[in-house]
């Protein structure tokens, strides 16, 4: 084919693009938000109180001092181009998660907001807002022998990972060079079978955004963390089973629509990247109906764009390796 | 006064909405990306209309600005850990991918400015006067620049 072709071509397919349905939805309100933002500094330039710094109102309920600096991967690097529109139906998923205080099960666990920290800085360019959760012992009556350990250990773990986020947040903004937002969330799943388990949710918007989200599952009888494959009976083929019918879903969404791509049967472009099977330490839940769901984050199994990716598993795969107590 | 000119830039952000998107998605080939570079960009616009010199360069200096948020997208991005990955182009396969390939590779692997360029001539049709406003260039040398390009991607117009 010619270049004069191959141009035409090229040039045809720039004109078909189509332009997504919220889009001038979307920009409308970048642009009100302009609007507004500059009215601001308008007022503020009449106080005489603007000076480029950010001087962000910051309320911590228990100070910290470890400051193990890490940038988000997300922060500096894909970077600071757009990350305003965060609480977009679109692009944010935690806003909606609002919790705090829910009684478990007998009063056997609680999971209460340990801390908040909510950021922002004068020009609405950084934001932070974090809720981060800490599951306790309910006062009486629970003399479950492992279950503090394991309590610390997940506290432990959480305020880690959050402290993690706030410190590259906080690094970011002191540079100040672009957008940044941080939500930090979490969510208790409904109980059933014996589990308890508490997702964290964390958000990192800038240029798009990142969501990466974690979960724990306590055994309420034994107080043990439970793994993934701590869910099934030892000789069951849980993992192939699983992972086929994770397979099959996938298939069958991406022939239903084009929008859906998942990185199996050679599209994952690079062999590391295909999704094979499921790993021994898989993200999972049970949901409203019982049934177990796993969750994927950002990346790991399809492109970035698909966000975190959940399927549930029907019973009928599950009945048969599920361990008795948990199904 | 300020008002007028926050409301022509808005008007023009929305009458060229489509033009913007187009822009932002081929080049990024991600639709929530190209999605927030157009945000990103319409936001600047507004927030930044009273740097603007002349209201007739309006539509210009807007598409400037989205000209140049797409590629400080692309430059942040290539220099990322985490490429995106790209999506297969289902229209592709029925018009000899391959070959096809070649040439859009080739612009892809043109520098910034000869990807402005050819982007700008070919894809928008805008003129040559046009071209060297938008990129606050001098004519002859957009001319010169362009001649060139063409050659390197071997097209005889």
């Amino acid at each position: 084919m010619d270049r004069i072709e191959e141009l035409k071509i090229l040039k045809k397919e720039y004109e078909e693009i189509q332009v997504p349905a919220g889009g001038l939805a979307q920009m409308q309100a970048a642009i009100d938000r302009a609007k507004s933002d500059r009215a601001k500094s308008d007022r503020s330039s009449f106080d005489g109180a603007s000076k480029a710094g950010i001087a962000g109102e910051c309320k911590w309920q228990r100070s910290r001092s470890k400051a193990k600096k890490r940038m988000s991967p997300w922060g500096l690097g894909v970077a600071a181009a757009a990350a305003f529109m965060i609480l977009l139906p679109n692009v944010s998923p935690a806003a909606a998660y609002a919790m705090s205080n829910v009684p478990i099960l007998g009063d056997i666990i609680d999971v209460v907001t340990f801390r908040e920290y909510h950021e922002e800085s004068d020009d609405s360019r950084y934001i932070a807002d974090v809720k981060i959760p800490q599951l306790t012992m309910a006062e009486v009556g629970s003399q479950l022998p492992t279950s503090q350990k394991t309590l610390d250990m997940i506290n432990g773990h959480i305020e880690n990972i959050c402290q993690n986020l706030i410190d590259g947040f906080q690094a970011s903004m002191e540079y100040a060079e672009g957008y940044e937002s941080l939500v930090i969330d979490y969510k208790v799943f409904p109980q059933s079978n014996r589990l308890l388990t508490v997702k964290l949710i964390t958000y990192i918007g800038a240029g798009s955004g990142v969501e990466e989200d974690y979960y724990y599952s306590i055994d309420l009888e034994s107080g043990e963390l439970i793994q993934f494959e701590d869910l099934f009976e030892a000789d069951s083929d849980y993992n192939e089973k699983i992972s086929e019918n994770i397979k099959q879903q996938m298939r069958q969404q991406m022939d239903e629509s084009d929008s859906r791509i998942y990185w199996i049967d050679g599209r994952g472009g690079d062999p590391s990247w295909e999704f094979d099977e499921i790993s021994q330490d898989a993200a999972f839940y049970f949901n409203d109906d019982e049934c177990l769901v796993i969750s994927f984050n950002e990346g790991e199994v399809a492109p970035m764009f698909m966000g975190c990716v959940e399927f549930e598993i029907p019973r009928s795969v599950t009945d048969e390796i599920l361990k008795g107590v948990y199904k | 006064m300020k008002k007028n000119r926050e409301l022509l830039i808005e008007q023009i952000l929305i009458d060229n909405y489509e033009q913007y998107y187009k822009l932002a998605y081929s080049h990024i080939h991600v639709e929530a990306d190209a999605l927030d570079v157009v945000q990103e960009g319409a936001y600047k616009a507004i927030l930044r209309c009273d740097s603007l010199k002349e209201e007739k360069y309006a539509q210009t200096w807007v598409y400037r600005i989205m000209l140049n948020e797409v590629y400080d997208f692309l430059r942040k991005k290539n220099g990322a850990e985490r490429q995106l990955a790209q999506l297969p182009d289902a229209e592709g396969e029925t018009l000899g991918i391959a070959e096809r390939l070649s040439l859009r590779e080739a612009i892809e692997n043109l520098s910034e400015d000869e990807r402005k360029l050819v982007h700008l001539r070919f894809f928008e049709d805008y003129k040559l006067e046009e071209i060297a406003n938008i990129l606050d260039e001098n004519l002859s040398t957009v001319k010169s620049r362009l001649y060139r390009t063409l050659r390197k991607l071997k097209i005889s117009i």
